[in-house]
């Protein structure tokens, strides 16, 4: 595959808002660039591991991506910042589970973030496979096939 | 003496009294004062030799584990040991950093048991790489990049790649952490160099069961 081969477009729209994101993955696994631009000519350049690809999620009229260890969700209006979450672990799915708040199943564990900071983490004895909701509690599976309750608070996790 | 550790992870030993053990260990052999009969005659509580855990060389063949260099250890409780060991932590070795010690022989004919500075010790004996971990690490699109296609390893090289980075790197392995269900987890990160020459620095996560097994839970760039 040619390094013209690794760059991926997509483009997302939320509401009124379209966002053109373009994964460069020539550099993979060590590193893929992400560029992200909006058609009011904001654009935003990521340096991301490379070793997962790019995942993406809508919720409350944000748009956010994340790469294997870096959350980051996007401005809606002109005037607000990226949000963003850093992790040592390779990040699985992301929810967002309150203003600023994140749920993230990472490969072996489930950590809240809230403000950027992990505030709760429930570290489980194997690696997630799939994950879903039943009202506030995450049903986690793992890959021999066990289930894992955890209920999600605002201020934790009960496993 | 704490005895927070479970299994394959324990603390039964304070590093001060681990390492003056040594030092009588090493006085009484250039002495002359302690045979190997008389070393192996007093093996602690904390190893259970021939009726204990089954030893897996990097083959995965089980193996039978041998008894050396236990009964200075055991001796090591006295004050007088406990300052002597001070000593050398003052003059040698550093807190942190893993050491080995010739407890009983372990996988690939190393150490047994493996010290770090926070007075965790590693039998490396339980240490298991469950089968499907390979596959899990070479085949799945998310981890074959790094772990076949950039490294190079095939299942036999991994699985001797994850168990020398849990013992050369156990010196500065991250505290343990409870895990959902039971038993306590912990990562140690270190650069790993693959078939292929190509050097990555690898975090390797493993569970410590109630039953004592250290178990790989996955590794990640």
């Amino acid at each position: 595959m040619t390094a013209s081969g690794m760059v991926e477009l997509t483009t997302v729209v939320v509401a009124r808002q379209a966002f053109r994101v373009r994964v460069d993955a020539a550099g993979s696994p060590q590193s893929m660039v992400v560029t992200v631009a909006t058609d009011d000519g904001r654009e935003w350049l990521f340096d991301e591991p490379g070793w997962r690809a790019l995942c993406y999620g809508v919720a409350g009229g944000k748009f956010y991506w994340w790469s294997a260890r870096h959350l980051v969700a996007m401005p809606v209006v002109q005037e607000d910042g990226l949000a963003e979450v850093r992790t040592a672990e390779d990040i699985l799915f992301a929810y967002a589970t309150g203003r600023d708040q994140w749920l993230l199943a990472c490969e072996s564990s489930v950590l809240l973030f809230d403000r950027g900071h992990e505030i709760a983490r429930a570290d489980l004895p194997e690696v997630i496979a799939s994950v879903g909701w039943e009202a506030s509690r995450l049903l986690v599976r793992d890959v021999t096939g066990e289930t894992t309750t955890i209920t999600v608070t605002d201020h934790g996790l009960v496993a | 003496m704490s005895t927070a550790g479970v299994g394959g992870l324990r603390r039964p030993f304070s590093l001060a009294s681990l390492l003056s053990a040594l030092v009588m260990l090493v006085g009484a052999v250039l002495l002359g004062t302690a045979p190997s009969s008389v070393l192996a005659s007093a093996l602690p509580p904390m190893v259970s030799g021939a009726s204990g855990p089954v030893a897996y060389g990097y083959d995965g063949v089980p193996q039978v584990s041998s008894r050396t260099y236990m009964s200075p250890i055991t001796r090591a409780s006295s004050a007088a040991a406990d300052s002597r060991s001070a000593a050398l932590i003052g003059v040698g070795l550093t807190p942190g950093v893993a050491t080995g010690f010739a407890a009983e022989d372990g996988i690939g004919g190393g150490a047994r048991f493996v010290v770090n500075g926070a007075g965790d010790a590693l039998d490396t004996t339980r240490i298991t790489i469950p089968e499907g971990k390979f596959g899990y690490l070479l085949d799945n699109p998310s981890k074959a990049g790094v772990f076949r296609d950039s490294m190079g390893f095939d299942k036999q090289s991994l699985d001797s790649a994850l168990r020398h980075q849990l013992v050369d790197d156990f010196g500065n392995a991250t505290p343990s952490s409870p895990m959902v269900g039971g038993g306590s987890k912990f990562s140690v990160t270190g650069p790993i160099t693959g078939p292929s020459g190509q050097t990555w620095n690898i975090t390797s996560v493993w569970g410590v069961d109630p039953d004592g097994t250290i178990r790989l839970i996955t590794a990640t760039p």
